[in-house]
């Protein structure tokens, strides 16, 4: 692993250093793809697309607390993605109930009409 | 010492919440370890120092978001989905495939190495004290305020769209035709006036014969 002497110094201080959150992110963000890829309910899709920003979130406050804690940057974009997830979520969850009034499913097999 | 205990404890958490979320046999098991899985990121944001952002995750992931998905899942009603083959097929691909995107995020992410600007002491002890609430509010009506108001008209647009899709959307052409869900089916019924026009004597007869399912349903309208 290529650490600096400096990154070496702060993880040997505080015993947690910024890879340790990425690996926890990357773990959960994979197992959301895992989740979005295999699943056949409509909801547990939309929730493990939630489950994935909420990775990226996770990246981006550890990054910002790990590698410049005086600019907050970092925790204002991980405010942006919560708003938009709350509106994917919101007009996601619209689409499915509005899929389920017609055809009443949510098996994701069942909506095959675009199929080529 | 004591934030790496917590760290390893909330990660073990996290993950196992996570696998739940993917793997458990009922949709409402799955979001229920979901809310568990937002509350340990909280717990990851207070560790970076973030302590409004861990506010506003429970508010809004753990609490809120839960509680539409949870709605959706009463809505559509929990039933198993029909068995059906390929399920090992799938589940073989999905994995595979998470695994190879795991293992590509996360060799580049042990090689991430940027230089680091360690905060002044006195940063970090403001920080401490007064929380980043005062911070992250002068930033985002500074810096960031243009994708802030661009974030509210995104918030009004989902919202109208969101009414729009779930108002009562199966209207038919006919003005005497409404469809129903009755124990998942759409189940037509026909109004009285419709019946009369069409030649229907008996209503019993009448609803009696009205397709059942949406397949005959199809067939009927494709005649």
């Amino acid at each position: 692993m290529m650490m600096s002497a400096e990154v070496a110094e702060v993880a040997a201080v505080a015993g947690l250093t910024v890879h340790h959150y990425l690996g926890v992110a990357t773990i959960l963000f994979g197992l959301g793809f895992a989740g979005v890829v295999s699943s056949r309910h409509l909801i547990r899709t939309l929730m493990c697309v939630e489950l994935m920003l909420n990775a990226v979130n996770l990246v981006f406050v550890a990054i910002n607390n790990h590698v410049n804690p005086s600019d907050l940057s970092g925790q204002v974009f991980a405010i942006f993605i919560l708003t938009i997830s709350a509106a994917e979520a919101a007009v996601g969850l619209a689409i499915v109930l509005a899929l389920f009034k017609n055809t009443a499913s949510v098996d994701v097999e069942d909506f095959s009409r675009l199929k080529w | 010492m004591f934030e790496s205990t917590l760290f390893w404890i909330f990660a073990t958490v996290a993950i196992g919440a996570a696998l739940g979320v993917v793997l458990a046999p009922s949709v409402l098991y799955s979001a229920l370890s979901l809310i568990v899985v937002f509350f340990s990121i909280a717990a990851f944001f207070l560790l970076n120092n973030a302590d409004f952002l861990a506010t506003a995750q429970v508010l809004v992931y753990g609490v809120g978001l839960t509680i539409v998905m949870l709605f959706g899942i009463m809505f559509t009603g929990d039933t198993p989905l029909k068995e059906k083959a390929g399920k090992l097929g799938r589940l073989l691909i999905a994995s595979i495939s998470s695994v190879a995107l795991f293992a590509l995020i996360f060799t580049s992410v042990l090689g991430f190495n940027i230089k680091q600007f360690p905060a002044s002491a006195q940063w970090i002890r403001e920080l401490h004290e007064q929380g980043s609430t005062l911070a992250i509010g002068q930033l985002l009506f500074s810096k960031y305020v243009l994708p802030f108001e661009v974030a509210s008209i995104l918030l009004l647009g989902a919202m109208i769209g969101a009414i729009l899709l779930s108002k009562k959307t199966f209207t038919s052409q006919e003005p005497g035709l409404t469809f129903s869900i009755q124990e998942g089916r759409l189940k037509p019924t026909l109004s009285a006036e419709w019946r009369k026009d069409v030649g229907f004597v008996d209503a019993e007869v009448a609803t009696e014969e009205a397709p059942s399912s949406t397949e005959e349903l199809k067939k009927e309208c494709s005649l």
